[in-house]
């Protein structure tokens, strides 16, 4: 649990409010020419990220607006709230180190971890 | 013979319930449904004229109110707010911002039978409402005519103060909550007032079930 910050209310508790999902992703504009792949692609692919990342949040009991937030879905220390239609700021966050030093992208499974040519050719 | 048509008589969503108080004042619970309760949604500098001219109600900051000894004027959200008036003054009012926000964009919606007003006053108001709600109840956090959506416990309500906690007889807070969560709410509000001495609720009319 969590307190967010409401751009309209304030300090409001994280039980307040609705997840709702990725930021700044685009209506397309020329969706009658577009292919399922394409419609797939804004639809349900979204980037999954550890790490710094935007996303729209729904203060669904208070004043019932959308609004951004910067997450670092790792640690989940909020960086930035700000409104709909703003431009995320500049922030930097630093993912937590893990004994393992697994990558910073992706799970901990081997299996999905992104690796290097030189790290394949080695494995 | 002449028939004798009789007006519909409302009733109340706690009608089979009696206002409580919990020894030595420290606490009062009731009821007081029928305010009038219109929502209007809009840009405030387009509502503020009209409710001005109406009320005489300036519009208030956001998480505040505004009052007069009439009205209540509730910031609910950028553009939403809840004006609250006497009994059965709703269709006056509604008649008065309709004629005023005449080819506005702006919504009046009629919501007196929609929400209930529950009444807690005394010095143990804040701690009561703190076992149901996540808010940042303390004197220095939540003032008088500070105005708060939240859940309390399962339900949603509308928190506003006002009465100021130096006046005697302590702080006095209104929820308004759906009329059907108002039931729930009521009894978690004596459950969590038990501390202070508040009985439990019990039903004063309707089926009775003794365990």
């Amino acid at each position: 649990m969590f307190v967010i910050d409401c751009p309209n209310c304030g300090a409001r508790d994280q039980s307040e409010f609705t997840y709702a999902g990725e930021a700044h992703i685009a209506r397309p504009t020329d969706s009658e020419n577009m292919t399922d792949a394409e419609w797939a692609e804004f639809v349900f692919m979204r980037t999954n990220t550890k790490g710094l990342f935007a996303e729209r949040w729904w203060h669904a009991t208070g004043c019932r607006k959308f609004f951004n937030m910067l997450r670092n879905t790792a640690t989940d220390e909020i960086h930035a709230v700000y409104r709909i239609g703003e431009k995320p700021p500049k922030v930097t966050a630093d993912l937590p180190a893990t004994p393992a030093g697994e990558a910073s992208i992706g799970s901990g499974n081997d299996a999905v971890k992104i690796m290097t040519r030189d790290e394949e050719a080695a494995s | 013979m002449n028939a004798t048509v009789t007006a519909p008589v409302r009733r109340s969503p706690l009608a089979h319930r009696s206002a409580m108080s919990a020894p030595d004042d420290l606490l009062h619970l009731s009821e007081r449904a029928f305010d009038a309760k219109i929502v209007l949604r809009g840009l405030p500098e387009v509502l503020a004229p009209a409710i001005e001219k109406v009320t005489g109600l300036a519009m208030p900051e956001a998480t505040r109110s505004t009052a007069n000894d009439a009205h209540r004027l509730l910031w609910q959200s950028p553009d939403e707010f809840l004006l609250l008036g006497p009994v059965d003054g709703e269709p006056e009012l509604m008649t008065a911002l309709t004629a005023e926000l005449d080819g506005r964009h702006v919504q009046i919606v009629n919501v007196t039978d929609y929400h209930t007003t529950l009444v807690l006053s005394g010095p143990k108001a804040r701690e009561t409402l703190m076992t149901l709600s996540t808010l940042d109840l303390h004197p220095r956090g939540f003032t008088v005519d500070q105005v708060a959506g939240t859940t309390f416990g399962h339900a949603l309500g509308w928190l506003v103060q006002t009465g100021d906690d130096a006046a005697e007889g302590g702080p006095v807070f209104e929820v308004l909550v759906r009329w059907s969560h108002a039931d729930y709410l009521f009894c978690e509000l004596t459950h969590g007032a038990r501390a202070f001495g508040m009985p439990e609720a019990r039903p004063v009319s309707g089926e009775l079930m003794e365990i």
